[in-house]
């Protein structure tokens, strides 16, 4: 008996030891991954947690060295009150909507079409273009602002809100196309298949069954579409003059800034309701962008 | 409904790679055809070419009596079951079941009169809410089934359905495939791999190898008369056994000779047959099911020989035993009750009623 009871013993100690390492190696991994993040968060949230202090103080506080630059004495909302009341900022708001949202409209057409155009339909040079379509996306901004200069002056669209229109999907319809065709090639082809013996043609093809199968690769390309425009800096500050006709990039730094004298409260305050839709639109559309609606597809 | 011609039909791609070399093939209304071979030998390069997803390098394609060369694949009438399923993942039941209905404008209550229709028949009518990633892989094929089922086409094209599910499922689809067939009678051409399948589900098989058809025919007649030894050991299973082999004349007497050991008479009934064959190298073919534990009952035409097994394989209902002849492996289908143990000396019965003479060269049954 008892020499079955220590032979019984004898076994679990081992396995009890493996667990007990197991689940200790598991809680270093847990500590690790949260250091690692919080100290991740610390470094992004501190400027904009530094811009939301600046933009509650009035002139007079930030301008007083004395005080702490991460504390608020007396908050304020002046600064976002003037710059909603007076000033051009809802003008500037205003074109920023404008051009972007033309921007991803005009960007997930052009991309869809020619993502799908280049991901299933096979014709001669195909994969040489879906290969060119991205190395235009290499070509740098500052490279092209000159020549386009003179193009965009020759027509007669300088300092005119539609030219950013027109030109901003040189920045974006590259890469959306290319995140894309990824999307695209990764739908199972007997799809389309499908599609094309239940009746479908190909615009059928691409919007009943494309569209809403790779919706997670057209809402990444979106996001991408959408970012780069409302940030974009270099091409409206060459080519937009009149404050009436700028964006929110260009409008705050050379309505805000004048000389040497900066308003760094109106700045803050600017730059941090600029920021609001990038934000709305992640958190609106992350969801749908990690749904994954290509489970069940086919086998597995 | 219809039947599908298929004349000297090539299929070539780039490189001058042929993967269907010049076939002919008639389906009749109403025909359950399968089309069967192992990977790549063009069964579904073929069904692709009829469905108009691959393009025709030669020949002509005719459904109904027509000419579908150049026709898309929506203008055939024709439906389509893919190995995985080819759902779409957006679309419920329903929708995925109605999709090619609406595409065609049908009234939508003849669409709904239709989809719960074939629903009904495949036993999916509770599933019409659901989105396909809420489907086990047997309903998933259902659903497919029941997206071909509803456009009531001309033919209905099977490519390697039941790949994908477990074998028990398998067996169950297999039935239902056949249940369904019956019910609905449209002409069919199916693809598969798996010879059982091809054998169970049949009217006629179709056995393809290397871009040409080996032979087509009833299930029953390629399994007793095949007419090469690819269809003779492509169908069957275990595979049926090939041994090197002589024709010898001891007295008027015709005889299978292996090695100098072993002599099996042959019938009567097939000594004027193959006697052109005397002295020449052939293959004895012979099915394990025909090479069983000895017998003494009697029956005329039956042989016996002996051997020593290497490995047995109890499977329940029979035991397969394994042994070498003539330097090749032989596999035997004997009861389990037979006492068949390795490294015993064991006798065997060989039903020569059932043997096959191949020309070792060509590889033609004699």
């Amino acid at each position: 008996m008892s020499g079955a009871s220590i032979t019984a013993a004898g076994a679990a100690a081992p396995a009890y030891r493996g667990t007990g390492s197991l689940r200790r190696e598991r809680r270093w991994a847990l500590i690790g991954a949260y250091i690692a993040l919080a100290v991740f968060v610390i470094f992004f949230i501190t400027p904009p947690f530094h811009m939301l202090v600046t933009s509650l103080k009035s002139s007079a506080e930030i301008a007083d060295l004395s005080s702490n630059p991460w504390i608020v004495k007396r908050p304020t909302l002046s600064n976002y009150w003037e710059l909603l009341t007076q000033g051009n900022y809802l003008i500037h708001f205003r074109n920023s909507l404008i051009v972007t949202l033309s921007v991803v409209a005009i960007t997930m057409v052009v991309s869809t079409v020619a993502a799908f155009a280049l991901a299933r339909m096979r014709f001669w040079g195909s994969a040489v273009l879906a290969t060119g379509v991205f190395l235009t996306y290499l070509v740098p901004e500052t490279l092209l602002f000159i020549p386009l200069f003179q193009i965009l002056g020759g027509i007669g669209l300088y300092n005119n809100l539609i030219s950013m229109i027109l030109i901003y999907p040189t920045l974006t319809v590259p890469f959306c196309t290319w995140i894309m065709i990824g999307y695209f090639s990764s739908i199972p082809r007997e799809l389309d298949e499908a599609a094309l013996i239940d009746g479908a043609n190909h615009f059928q093809m691409l919007w009943k069954i494309f569209v809403p199968v790779a919706l997670p690769g057209i809402l990444a390309a979106m996001i991408f579409a959408f970012t780069v425009s409302w940030a974009q800096f270099l091409y409206p500050m060459a080519f937009l003059v009149s404050s009436e006709n700028m964006v929110l990039t260009v409008g705050i730094v050379s309505d805000l800034i004048r000389a040497d004298t900066f308003v760094w409260g109106k700045i803050m305050a600017g730059a941090l309701m600029a920021a609001a839709p990038p934000l709305l639109v992640y958190a609106f559309l992350m969801d749908y962008y990690i749904a994954g609606l290509t489970a069940g597809a086919t086998k597995g | 409904m219809a039947q599908v011609s298929l004349r000297k039909v090539v299929k070539e791609y780039e490189g001058g790679v042929q993967a269907v070399k010049g076939i002919d093939l008639e389906i009749a209304d109403h025909e359950f055809v399968v089309l069967v071979g192992p990977s790549g030998c063009g069964k579904s390069t073929t069904l692709r070419m009829i469905a108009g997803l691959e393009e025709i390098s030669g020949g002509d394609i005719a459904i109904g009596g027509q000419v579908v060369n150049d026709i898309p694949p929506r203008d055939r009438d024709i439906a389509m079951v893919f190995q995985n399923y080819a759902l779409y993942p957006h679309m419920t039941v329903f929708d995925n079941m109605a999709f090619g209905l609406t595409l065609r404008k049908f009234p939508k209550d003849e669409i709904r009169r239709r989809v719960e229709h074939a629903a009904r028949i495949l036993d999916i009518g509770t599933l019409l809410e659901r989105k396909p990633k809420a489907l086990s892989g047997g309903q998933r094929q259902r659903v497919a089934m029941g997206r071909a089922i509803v456009r009531n086409p001309k033919v209905f094209l099977f490519d390697e359905p039941l790949s994908n599910l477990d074998a028990k499922l398998r067996v169950q689809m297999r039935t239902e495939i056949k249940k369904v067939h019956q019910t609905v009678k449209t002409t069919t051409i199916y693809v598969t791999h798996d010879q059982v399948e091809a054998m169970t589900l049949a009217d006629r098989v179709v056995v393809m190898n290397h871009g040409v058809i080996e032979q087509v025919g009833p299930p029953q007649e390629l399994y007793h008369n095949p007419t090469t030894r690819f269809v003779a050991g492509f169908i069957g299973s275990p595979a049926m056994n090939f041994i090197p082999a002589r024709l010898a004349n001891g007295g008027g007497e015709l005889s299978v000779q292996i090695g100098n050991e072993i002599s099996l008479a042959v019938p009567s009934a097939r000594r004027e047959r193959y006697a052109p064959h005397l002295n020449r190298e052939l293959l004895f073919g012979i099915r394990p099911e025909h090479l069983t534990e000895r017998k003494n009952d009697g029956k005329p035409g039956v042989a016996t020989m002996e051997a020593v097994p290497d490995v047995t394989e109890p499977m329940g209902m029979e035991t397969l035993v394994h042994f070498q002849l003539a330097g090749v492996p032989i596999c035997a289908r004997v009861d389990p009750t037979a006492p068949a143990e390795p490294g015993v000396r064991m006798p065997f019965s060989v039903d020569m009623n059932n043997m096959h003479l191949l020309d070792a060269e060509s590889g033609r049954v004699l």
